[in-house]
């Protein structure tokens, strides 16, 4: 009996290594390779060009960690740093906004499909046409936002809506442009979360006679938790990501103000040609994020073993 | 909690937060069928005075759309057919043998799939231009597209996988099928609509993807259609008559996948908790 089994496992083992062994090839090179080697251009001076990358501390007299010194008297790097902060804090509720969004049309009728595939569809454009399409609409002289607010009043004829070229708002409006893709999302994690709440409980809420704010709060929320922490969880590494958009909408201008880390990190890379310093970005970005995959991973296994 | 009927007064304000939700793609959509001497006067929210495809016919010559939309299709869809493929390998493997690195690899995949781009981004490209010559190819890019969807795919396949019960593999197995028999004219067929979901999600994000063309591709000529969106505004700054039409023709093939397959995207989306 142990020996057929272990004649089994050996026989699985085999075959496993069969149907791995393409992927493996892949994903080693791709991207678990690519993990280490760009932690050890972070201590090079690297210029993409040169055969040899040797670390920079080997002449004995630079630091190994002097791109981290670079980078923490570099003015651009902490600007890049607190609006990935402030990322990371307004693109969050995009999961708020998914989740009233996804209370309000969870109704059942005709009409409200065609509304939600309607509001789904930002989720799919590329954040290339997501940018095309916000700049337009935001455009300080013709847009659409600016002709409603003047419409409204709120803006004076003569003036301009000058939201994304000034260097204290344009973050504001690149978040805005990016929620809304990502509260789509986070509706459609929301609206499946609320088909799959427990029927029995929120009915005998109701018997009971709760308010409405009492049955979500009380009731329909900590139901919903296990959606809020993969929306929370994806909605911070979406912030971490923030390039596209960027890149497209401001390219991290007025001077840097609206800039991030993967975008400077773009930069220096492949602009400035400075490889060991964008490396480095890169490291400093990877290690914000680890504490953020660990934290997916942990709540995913934890999904796993509930589940089964 | 789901609400059987609403009022009036519901599907007013339902409908005005759609309106207002979808204002930027109305206000893109209206722009690009005007034309430029409207715009010109100053007439841009008004309805159009005569309905014109002239800026789309644009987008599509001067703009060589045709060429960048092709290019999206080359790189798009051999992608997607080789990503099902090794990932639902990988699936059956995680979900079905017992293999003693099951649990790492599923680990790895995983955390792959969250990692930021930035990180990968100068050795790929490192990869590409000095070791494997694949840089500035469709096929470079293509590659990559793949190894890095894998973590995802595999993750999404081996959660369908193990719905099937170990019972019909194992009778299979003592019939004296090969696993490569099991898996593919038993595993595959029943995985039909997990395919279908992962292929709409793929798809999707592939034809999407802009940051890894701008790293890997050079030349104008092979370039998918999201770098040729933004040459277009590079070269055709404060055209929006033109921009708002290269919008719409590049957002068109994953909204057709969208609407077409709802049902298996949502699926997909959900199943998979993440991206």
């Amino acid at each position: 009996m142990v020996g057929s089994l272990s004649f089994m496992q050996k026989r699985d083992h085999k075959t496993a290594w069969r149907f791995l062994a393409p992927s493996l090839v892949l994903y080693g090179l791709y991207v678990i390779f690519p993990i280490f080697f760009s932690l050890y251009l972070s201590i090079t001076q690297w210029d993409g060009v040169s055969a040899a990358v040797t670390p920079m501390c080997l002449d004995g007299e630079t630091s190994c960690f002097q791109n981290f010194i670079d980078l923490w008297n570099d003015d651009v790097f902490w600007m890049s740093l607190k609006n990935n902060i402030a990322w990371l804090l307004f693109f969050s509720l995009s999961a708020p906004l998914g989740l009233a969004l996804a209370l309000l049309f969870h109704v059942k009728a005709k009409a409200a499909n065609f509304y939600k595939s309607l509001l789904f569809m930002p989720m799919v454009f590329s954040l290339v046409v997501v940018g095309t399409i916000w700049s337009w609409f935001l455009q300080p002289e013709f847009g659409l936002v600016e002709f409603l607010l003047k419409g409204i009043g709120l803006l004076k004829e003569g003036e301009n809506f000058t939201l994304m070229a000034s260097d204290r708002w344009a973050t504001a409006g690149l978040i805005a442009a990016a929620s809304w893709p990502h509260a789509a999302y986070c509706m459609v994690l929301y609206l499946a979360g609320l088909s799959n709440l427990q029927k029995n409980v929120i009915e005998a809420a109701e018997i009971e006679g709760v308010s409405r704010w009492q049955l979500l709060w009380y009731i329909v929320l900590p139901m919903l938790r296990p959606a809020t922490v993969i929306v929370v969880i994806v909605t911070m590494i979406g912030a971490l990501r923030a390039f596209d958009l960027i890149s497209i909408m401001t390219a991290g201008g007025p001077a840097n103000s609206s800039n991030v880390l993967a975008l400077y990190m773009y930069q220096q890379t492949f602009e400035n040609f400075r490889y060991g310093y964008g490396a480095a970005i890169s490291v400093v970005l990877f290690a914000i994020s680890l504490l953020l995959i660990l934290l997916y991973l942990r709540q995913t296994l934890k999904d796993e073993t509930g589940r089964s | 909690m789901e609400p059987k009927r609403r009022g009036l007064l519901y599907w007013i304000v339902a409908t005005l937060l759609l309106l207002l939700w979808i204002s930027p793609i109305l206000a893109s959509l209206l722009t690009s069928v005007k034309t430029l001497e409207e715009l010109n006067e100053g007439y841009y929210w008004t309805l159009p005075r005569t309905f014109s495809l002239q800026n789309y016919v644009e987008a599509f010559t001067v703009g060589k759309f045709s060429t960048y939309f092709l290019n999206s299709l080359i790189i798009t869809a051999p992608t997607v057919v080789a990503v099902l493929f090794f990932s639902s390998l990988n699936g059956y493997v995680l979900a079905k043998l017992r293999f003693k690195w099951n649990n790492k690899l599923l680990l790895v995949f995983l955390g792959g799939m969250l990692l930021p781009f930035q990180i990968l981004l100068i050795p790929v490209f490192y990869l590409s231009n000095q070791f494997l010559h694949t840089y500035d190819t469709r096929f470079g890019v293509i590659l990559f597209h793949i190894a890095f969807q894998l973590g995802f795919a595999s993750f999404f396949m081996r959660n369908f996988i193990k719905t099937i019960p170990d019972g019909i593999i194992e009778a299979a197995r003592i019939d004296g099928c090969s696993e490569w028999r099991i898996y593919s004219t038993m595993v595959i067929p029943l995985m039909r609509p997990a395919l279908a979901a992962l292929a709409t999600l793929l798809f999707t994000w592939i034809w999407n993807d802009y940051l890894w063309s701008l790293i890997l591709i050079q030349t104008d000529q092979i370039k998918p259609i999201t770098a040729g969106l933004q040459n277009l505004k590079g070269q055709w700054i404060a055209s929006y008559h033109l921009q708002s039409a290269g919008a719409v023709i590049a957002a068109i093939p994953p909204v057709l996948i969208f609407a077409l397959l709802q049902k298996h995207f949502i699926r997909g989306l959900t199943m998979g908790a993440g991206k």
